[in-house]
């Protein structure tokens, strides 16, 4: 395996030769890719904002948005203008620091989230090697966010949605906790490299979609609940609650949570195709390529063709989740809120164990296929 | 001072500010509610402190065991017994409390000068081996024995926990409760004992 | 000057100081169980404080205090369940009135 192009050390070394010591070059890179982050964040929130428009609509057989720009793609940029000059009302008997800091809370662990996706080899914020349990552990954030916005309206219909939010968030937590534990134990490791290099070598054959058929399944299930999207959007069903714990927010504040809530969205796509999809890795390996077209690896058009493929594959393969989770929205109803408790903790609880069971056993019964 | 040592140090500035400050919030404030959230922030600069301290899986755990249930739950048992109650005065409370800080300020300076006093025999070796790693290997080697009954401890405390907050199938009336409450509850938590009751029975 | 032993096992001790001071004056039930939280993260302080700078081989420490999490853990859930039966009979989370016991 190749190391591939790695921006971090060539960016320091550009500065160390102009001059500058080794530790001020390190903190000049750090601010990069975090900003790069945030940005990719909000475009990747556009971009699915626009697609869940547009799949919504033709799936209702409409058009959607089509003046704003073409094929309407400014369309959520005008949605964000308009959420930002909207007047900023709280409530009268809300409680301001908690309703301001609610939405905040809900917001920056997810973006948080963002510094382990890897892009590429060596295209990841942080290399960490707790890596996919940080996103775990940052998630279980959220669900204070959510009870803190519900209890700060004042308003019985927020608090029951903030309440609903928090059960369900936590509910759902563990069974996408035993999927990934299932994917480390696979791979010997919890970093998101590590992940996918596991599945690299052998195309699409060698992703973790085949050998976690089940897995995936209940990480899809518990990541679309986590996200509150269709099937399970309970917090906010607005036959039952309004909108649950978003029922007193207006104009930013509002912005944070519809900011949240697709950022999550995107992210659990990306961390899918990460744990299941080989994240950066072509459908066809990409060293079969170099030695049909007779040049080595370490060419550098080829270094930079391939670290762009990486970026390329991973975001088509998150869209195309992004894709599904719109289509699901509208062929499946909503579950009742009992039957979501059941659903998780009855369901699809013992399910992750016995799959996290088998996964052991496969392990140990076939090591060299299974990670031994 | 490098830039690493000045980040850490900082850092550690900050954490500390913030955790003694959320620490006196969590005991201090009048709301209960406030209590809460801010124990999430105590727990939150605790686990920052773990990372300064070169624990990332602990600093991990810390987030998704304390913040994410401990505290959610605490936040669930608050609203479901948040009734503005006003305490009966008690005789002497600001004895009490002036006590009760004495106590604990002396602690603390006992405390520190022990921790002053003592030398410690620091242990300056770098271990480049992952923390995930050691800990798992400990967790299955010479703590093994704890490992397991850990894991029982937890499953009791689950079937405990769920007992013990269950309602009860017999509404037990209290003389308290007959004219605390209004007429309406007690049907109300007939009918849902009845069809617990009903459930329960049905599955098993 | 790099960061010390000494200024995590004051800054646990302080904390524990503080939980101590809400243990002994809260009257309301929950508040006494979230001090109790506050010891044991005081304590669990401590063992990372030790682990690093005094064993950072075999980091029993950090062991140590992922026991200490499961503990609390458990003991939350099981101490609020609690609190929620006595809240149902006694209808106050008040501790001067949870006195059935006293004599």
């Amino acid at each position: 395996m190749t190391s591939g192009i790695d921006l971090q050390v060539s960016f320091i070394k550009t500065l160390t030769d102009m001059g500058l010591p080794q530790g001020a070059a390190k903190a000049l890179w750090i601010p990069l890719p975090m900003t790069l982050m945030v940005i990719g964040a909000v475009v990747g929130v556009l971009v699915t904002v626009w697609l869940e428009r547009k799949v919504s609509a033709a799936a209702q057989q409409r058009i959607g948005p089509e003046y704003a720009g073409p094929l309407g793609v400014l369309q959520p940029v005008a949605d964000g203008v308009k959420l930002v000059f909207k007047e900023d009302m709280v409530p009268a008997k809300a409680d301001l620091w908690l309703f301001t800091l609610g939405p905040i809370l809900v917001v920056v662990p997810v973006i948080l989230s963002f510094l382990i996706i890897p892009f590429g080899q060596n295209m990841v914020v942080t290399d960490l090697n707790v890596g996919i349990f940080i996103w775990i552990s940052l998630a279980s954030i959220a669900p204070i966010g959510l009870l803190m916005a519900g209890y700060a309206s004042n308003n019985k219909y927020s608090l029951l949605g903030g309440l609903r939010a928090a059960a369900q968030s936590i509910s759902y937590e563990i069974p996408l906790a035993f999927a990934v534990l299932a994917i480390a134990m696979m791979s010997n490791s919890l970093s998101t490299i590590d992940i996918v290099e596991q599945q690299a070598g052998y195309g699409i054959l060698g992703w973790n979609v085949w050998r976690q058929p089940v897995g995936f399944l209940i990480f899809w299930i518990a990541a679309l609940a986590e996200c509150e999207r269709l099937p399970f959007d309970l917090p906010e069903a607005e036959e039952e609650l309004v909108a649950g714990y978003q029922t007193e927010y207006a104009g930013m504040r509002f912005a944070l949570f519809y900011l949240g809530s697709y950022i999550n969205l995107v992210l659990s796509s990306l961390i899918f195709a990460v744990l299941y999809l080989g994240g950066w890795e072509f459908p066809i390996p990409l060293s079969q390529f170099s030695d049909w077209l007779g040049v080595s690896q370490d060419t550098s058009w080829l270094q930079v063709l391939t670290a762009s493929l990486g970026i390329i594959m991973t975001i088509l393969k998150a869209y195309f989740l992004v894709f599904i989770a719109v289509l699901l929205r509208w062929t499946v109803p909503r579950v009742r809120i009992d039957q979501l408790l059941n659903l998780g903790w009855k369901f699809l609880l013992p399910v992750a164990l016995v799959n996290l069971l088998l996964t052991a056993a496969l392990k140990l019964a076939f090591p060299f296929a299974f990670g031994g | 001072m490098n830039l690493a040592e000045g980040v850490q140090y900082v850092s550690f500035i900050i954490l500390a500010v913030m955790m003694l400050g959320a620490a006196l919030g969590v005991v201090l404030l009048k709301e209960i509610v406030y209590s809460a959230f801010l124990l999430g922030g105590v727990f939150i600069s605790i686990s920052g402190l773990y990372l300064l301290l070169n624990a990332d899986f602990v600093a991990a755990a810390q987030v998704l065991i304390y913040v994410g249930a401990v505290n959610v739950l605490i936040l669930f048992a608050i609203m479901l017994v948040n009734k503005q109650e006003v305490f009966k005065p008690v005789r002497n409370l600001w004895l009490r409390r002036g006590i009760a800080a004495a106590v604990s300020v002396g602690l603390f300076a006992l405390l520190s000068t022990m921790v002053l006093a003592t030398p410690w025999e620091l242990d300056t070796t770098v271990t480049d081996e992952y923390s995930v790693v050691q800990i798992g290997k400990h967790f299955f080697s010479d703590y093994l024995l704890a490992f397991e009954l850990a894991s029982v401890l937890l499953l009791m405390a689950m079937v405990g926990a769920i007992i013990l907050a269950r309602r009860d199938f017999v509404p037990d009336v209290t003389e308290g409760e007959q004219d605390a409450t209004p007429a309406l509850t007690l049907p109300e938590r007939q009918r849902e004992a009845a069809a617990l009751g009903g459930n329960t029975s049905e599955n098993s | 000057m790099e960061l010390q032993l000494e200024f995590f096992l004051l800054l646990a001790a302080a904390l524990f100081c503080i939980g101590i001071y809400g243990l002994v004056t809260s009257r309301n039930a929950v508040r006494v169980l979230m001090s109790v939280e506050l010891l044991l993260n005081a304590v669990n302080l401590n063992l990372m404080g030790f682990s690093n700078f005094l064993d950072p081989q075999e980091i029993k420490g950090q062991v140590f205090t992922i026991f200490v999490i499961t503990v609390a853990a458990a003991e939350a859930a099981v101490g609020l369940a609690i609190i929620l039966a006595i809240y149902r009979n006694r209808d106050t989370i008040d501790m001067e009135q949870f006195n059935l016991l006293k004599w």
